[in-house]
This record gives structure tokens, sequence and C-alpha cells, in this order.
């Protein structure tokens, strides 16, 4: 047993970061996200090779797997990086194996989303309906990059679901109204389809829909890792320059106290999150409770801490111009996204057999 | 990032596995519960470990240990949890006195001291805290004073653990070369030296397990200098890293426990007759401690790991008991409140099984004020870790 990202993993997360750092400084993030436009960031991810990391040759990807996905979404949340494309894209792709033209659009910018509502875990949204003639009829609130996705792949079957079938989104019938989050570094759009034509996807759906439910799980609680890294490093260094009394309000013991307790959440959750991603992709027989684990714990912590860290800034924290809430609404949505805890946590119970 | 069992580890397990399975049957049991009794129960234990060769797992071969490696220690911990063995009553010499010699004691030091530790056959103490120094520890006042050929001490002790059991102690006193961290010497104090008076201390259960411990005019000789004269606070730093690594290694192991409540909770119903388990506050809360007790794994496991490839202790290590301590203390709650009135009877009004979770609650807040309470590891934390700045 060995609980150490590899030599690859970390020049990885090195390399990756350094990138953020010099593409996606804070002042250019805050202007895509006033824009309402991601597509500058997005074409530049693509563009600079990061697309296909952690998704499998055989996919069309280039290697790694969920450690590498997570360590992406950290990263690009520590950087508050417009992430909607990525992530829905890498939750859908798997359904596209088979279809290597469509997974090399899927990774050259053409967004592939599962219709599903962004609140709920991906395998147990509801699915819509497809008649004889493989036209699918039906609605999803809320769908992650909704409001920009080139195709989506969508749960079809009366009683459940019984397949996957991929829809265009410019396809007729096809009527998209996008909502604004809090969070502007990610998008949700409400999707209706009125008889639209489809194409049947061969994969085993409830296969990769419990995939994609565990992977979203570990991806958006590595997300609000990165969130919860961030509210801290502000915290304690705000609280360095912050002179009240005549002394740097980080020397009170209160404040030390506050912080202490996120670097806990912190160093917890990088310890199960990371391992998380490395039980699900080795398939371990708990892969599914570790995930809705590190989703439930993760994600509860990181908003503790986004609200712990606005105490300690104090007003200045409150306010638009500071980066803070940046960090903070991103923690809130990932706290929600793909299942709250308390969703996951009836998931555990059922694993458990507590009956 | 692979936490199942590779080979050798996984031969280990099976070894320790069936070892436990054919040696646990011959001890006398019941364990007693009272600590005088417990005493010559472990001791035949521990010599059953020593004897099979798991006595010492990480120490090293020429003081009579293993020479193993941190996972294994972990795996022969959960293993013995599984299976119920014993509890350890000579946590100080293995995890704290032991390891501290084996790194900083002279050679005579090590050969006197260290094989008895692992036999059983001496206890060990540790007279670090005094009644006006818990958390300032640098502050303390017990004072050595150079003697022909030695020390005398003079000084009181307090919340010192089996000292009533102890053979040996570790011992912080004032040596006078510097102010606070500077004139501090670490010494090895036999316990039955004259001058050495043990007091006990009931707890808040009611039981004996701490002492005060009075030392007047205790003479020791200079050979039970640890480290440099003047020089202790650097020893007693590193005794107190060797804890920090025994908890990780599973001080108390947060599956099993969880696991247990489990196995409880099916067999038991709501008053309206219905399946505990199907009451979702069971549920939810069964959830949250089963995904924590996951996360002390994966952080303990980390620990293992930072230490098996011999990195200094990273910010993990320190924020460990942080993460363990209330999770030990909810754990033991919340399997009392499944008990008629909470479990909140008398240790010996109650039936065992009870009386085990009501000892671990109380326990558990112990070990959040021993070895640096939950306060003060929250500034230590914030100040050498955040560098946040000192008050």
């Amino acid at each position: 047993m060995q609980w150490k990202l590899s030599e690859e993993q970390e020049a990885y997360q090195k390399t990756f970061r350094g990138w953020l750092a010099d593409v996606a400084p804070s002042d250019r993030v805050r202007r895509w996200l006033d824009a309402g436009d991601a597509s500058a960031f997005e074409s530049r991810f693509i563009a600079d090779g990061w697309a296909g990391v952690g998704l499998t040759e055989k996919l069309g990807g280039q290697g790694g797997g969920l450690v590498e996905l997570a360590l992406t979404a950290e990263e690009l949340a520590r950087a508050a990086a417009p992430s909607a494309s990525w992530l829905a894209t890498v939750l859908a792709v798997t359904a596209l194996a088979g279809h290597p033209k469509l997974v090399e659009a899927a990774l050259a910018g053409e967004t592939v989303s599962l219709l599903v509502p962004a609140e709920a875990v991906p395998d147990r949204a509801p699915s819509l309906s497809v008649d004889a003639e493989g036209m699918v009829t039906g609605t999803a609130a809320r769908v992650l990059a909704g409001d920009i996705a080139t195709r989506f792949v969508v749960p079809v079957g009366a009683g459940g679901v019984r397949e996957l079938r991929l829809v265009e989104a410019a396809a007729p019938g096809v009527s998209r109204t996008a909502r604004r989050l809090l969070d502007r570094s990610r998008s949700v759009a409400d999707v209706t389809l009125h008889q639209v034509p489809s194409v049947r996807l061969d994969v085993d759906a409830v296969d990769v829909l419990w995939q994609a439910s565990a992977m979203a799980a570990v991806l958006v609680a590595a997300d609000s890792l990165g969130a919860t890294e961030r509210v801290l490093d502000l915290a304690v260094e705000y609280s360095k320059q912050r002179h009240q009394f005549g002394f740097p309000i980080g020397s009170f013991q209160a404040v030390k106290h506050a912080a202490a307790a996120i670097l806990v959440s912190v160093e917890a959750a990088r310890s199960v999150v990371y391992f998380a991603a490395a039980s699900v992709d080795g398939g371990a027989p708990q892969a599914l409770l570790h995930a809705a684990a590190v989703k439930a714990q993760v994600t509860a912590d990181g908003v503790r801490g986004a609200d712990s860290a606005l105490t300690i800034h104090g007003a200045i924290g409150y306010t638009w111009e500071h980066d803070l809430h940046l960090f903070f609404k991103r923690a809130k949505l990932d706290e929600r996204l793909f299942g709250a805890p308390v969703v996951w946590n009836e998931r555990i119970a059922e694993g458990l057999a507590l009956i | 990032m692979d936490l199942s069992d590779d080979p050798d580890e996984a031969q280990f397990r099976h070894d320790v596995r069936t070892w436990l399975h054919n040696s646990l049957p011959k001890l006398p049991w019941p364990e007693p519960a009272d600590l005088g009794a417990k005493a010559p129960f472990w001791r035949q234990w521990q010599r059953m470990l020593f004897d099979a060769g798991y006595a010492g797992l990480t120490w090293p071969k020429e003081y009579g240990g293993q020479g193993l490696d941190e996972r294994m220690r972990a795996i022969f911990t959960e293993e013995c949890d599984h299976a119920g063995a014993p509890e350890r009553l000579n946590t100080i010499g293995e995890d704290f006195a032991g390891p501290t010699i084996a790194h900083f004691g002279t050679e005579a030091q090590k050969a006197r001291y260290l094989r008895p530790i692992l036999t059983g056959e001496e206890i060990w103490c540790q007279l670090f805290s005094e009644p006006d120094s818990g958390s300032d520890l640098a502050s303390l006042r017990t004072k050595a004073t150079k003697a022909d050929g030695g020390w005398r001490i003079q000084g009181q002790k307090i919340w010192t653990s089996r000292a009533q059991l102890a053979a040996h102690a570790i011992l912080l006193a004032r040596t006078g070369g510097g102010e606070r961290h500077k004139g501090i010497t670490y010494f090895l104090l036999p316990m039955d030296s004259d001058g050495v008076t043990v007091r006990p201390l009931a707890h808040m259960l009611g039981e004996a397990e701490f002492n005060e411990v009075f030392l007047d005019e205790v003479f020791v000789s200079d050979d039970a200098v640890v480290g440099e004269v003047d020089g202790g606070w650097k020893v007693a730093m590193a005794t107190l890293a060797f804890e920090r690594v025994a908890i990780a290694t599973g001080r108390v192991n947060t599956t099993k426990a969880i696991e247990d409540i489990i196995a409880d909770i099916r067999t038991r119903k709501s008053a309206d007759g219905s399946p505990l388990g199907a009451d979702p506050h069971v549920r939810q809360k069964v959830a949250d401690l089963w995904g924590r007790a996951l996360v002390h794994r994966t952080i303990s496991q980390r620990v293992i790991s930072g230490a098996e490839s011999d990195e200094l202790p990273g910010p993990v290590t320190s924020i460990g008991k942080l993460y363990f301590c209330p999770l030990v203390e909810e754990l033991a709650d919340f399997r009392l409140s499944l008990e008629p009135l909470g479990g909140q009877f008398a240790l010996d009004d109650e039936r065992a099984e009870a009386q085990r979770w009501l000892r671990l609650a109380n326990q558990s807040r112990g070990t959040a004020i021993a070895g640096g309470s939950t306060f003060i590891q929250r500034n230590i934390v914030a100040e050498r870790i955040l560098g946040m700045p000192r008050s």
C-alpha cells in the first residue's frame, strides 16, 4: 500500500499549475467571467493539449485516469477557471467509445454533456422517452454546460434507463434556456427536446452512468478541495497583513483556530480525494462508496471552510472587488453539484445494507 | 496511489491473522477491566507477542525488534483490532520511550532498556506535565541539581498514566543551562528510586488510571541522561513526533468502530418496531461516520507512506490528531446514544458492550487533551504550518 502521487502525476500537477498561473491570472479570469464567455480560455486549454489528460488512449485521450482528472479539477478550481465544458465532457465522453471521430471532436472543443439535471446523481436522474423511430422527447432542467454543448448524451427508457442516445444540440426540436449561476465559472441550461432525432450509443448505459456518477463525485470533490485551498491561502495572507488593536489579526487565537480548522479540512480532503480517484479507476468493490464519502465529506467541509475564510476577511471579503467570492461561490455550487451530501450519504447507507 | 496490500503485505497479514486466531484463545479471558488485574493478563500477551516475533515490529533488529516498516505495524494493529486482541498497556514504552532511546540513547541505555519493553517485563510512564506546566511544557519547574556522579531531582509531575505500574519513566527536568527550552534535560528514571511517591488520581469515570508523582531529592546517575545535558527539549520533541506516527498507525481503529456500530444497528429495531437501519437520521449519521472513518484511514496511510519514505513528517502528520479526536468522540457518542438513557450508567451497572463504548467516549476526551490539547494543536498548526504570527 502506498499513498503517493507518482512522479508523472506530480510533474503534471506542477506544469498545469504553472500554465494556469500564466494563462489564467485572476484579473483575466474575472474578465472572462464578467463577459460570460469562457471560449478564449477553453480554446487555449485545448490548443495547449490539456483536454485529453486523464482519458485513456484507447478512448482517444492521452492516458492517465481519474487521479489525473482530479488533479486537473483541483487546479482549475484553484484558479477559479471556467470548467463547465471540461467537466461535462469528461463525464460524458466515455459514452462515445466506439465513435473515435466524435471523441476527437469532443476533445477539440465540441462540448458533449450528459442530459441530466446538474443537481442529480447521473445514474439516478430521470430519463427521457424515445419512440420507435429514435425520436427523443423530454426535458432536463439545469444541465451542466447545456448552454454551450454541441451534443448531448441522453439517458432514455421508460421505468429506468434502457440506453444512451446521442443528440445534436443544433437539431430541430432542441430548445435550451441558459440559467445564470452565482458561480460564473460554471454554466447550466434548461434543455427541452421535442421529437429530436437521435443515434443509439452502443455502450452499457448502466455501466456508463455508474462510471459518470462516481467520476462526478470525485471530480467535484477535487474542485472543492482546490477552492478550499485558495480560500485558506487568501485568509492566511490577509490575516498577516491586516492589523487591528495594534497587531496582525493572524496573531489572535480565534483567527488561528479558524485557519487551522480549514487546513485540517484541506489535508483531510487531499488524503481521501486521490485515494477515491484511484479506487474508482481500479474498480475496487467499494469504489462507489468511496466516491460517495468523498463527495459528501469534502464538499460539506469546503462550504464550512469558505464561510470561515469569509469571517476571517471581514467586510473586504464580502465585496465584489475581492477574489474571495469567486472561491466561496465555487465551493457553494460544488456542495450541490451532482448530488448534495445528504444524497450521497443516503447512497452510502444503501451500500452498507443497514437493514 | 494504491492502498491495497502488496504481496509481502498480504502475506504478512495472512500470517498475523492465522497467528492471532491460534493464539488469542490461549489467554485467560475475559480481559480484566481493573488496571491492576489487567497488568498480568497483558504481560502474558506481550510475552506471546515477543516469542512469536511480533513485538517491536518497527524497532531495529539489534535491539530485539523486527526491523519492519510502518506499513507492517499498521497491518498488525488492524488485525489485532479485528481479532479483539487485548488493550496495549505499554504505549509509553513501545511508542515513546523505546523509539527515543533507540534513536538518541547510548549503547548502554539501549542494551539495558529496550528488550524488557518488548518482553513486557517493564512498563514505562512519562513524567513531562506538571501542575503549572501543561500546554506550556517548556515552563516546567522540576529541578535537577548536579550531585556527585549524577543528579538530584526535586519537583512534582502530574497526569502520569500508569505510573502505578511503571518500572521506568522518561522525565524532563530543568538543569539550568538557560531559559525555558534551553535549560531542560531528558532523563530515564527508575520508578522504584528513593524519593519517588506515586499518588493515584481518579479520572472522570472514577478509575485511577493517571497519577500525581512527587520527586523528593531523587538521585539518578549520570548515565540516565538521554542526549545532551540542557539539550532535552530536542529529544522530547522527537518523542512527541514518534507519538504522532503511532497515533496514525492506529491507536484507535475507527474503521473497526464503525463496522461494529453497523453490525449492531442491523440487529436493532426502532420504538415502532421497524428496523433501526431504516431510520433516515440513523442512515445519515452512520454514512457520515463511515465517510469520516474512511478519511481517517487515508490520512493514516498518507502518514505511513511518508514515514516509510523517510520524508520529514509533513502537515498531514500534525493535523491527524485534530481530525481523529472528534471522530472517535462522535463514534462512541453515537453508539452510546442507541443505549437506554444514552448509556449514562455507572461502569459497574452497565453491561460489558456498553461499558466498552463508555470508556472509549471518555478516553477520547482524554486523548484530545493529552500530548497537546486541541486548542494548542491548532495554535501549533497555524504558526508552524501556516506561518501565522505568534500571539
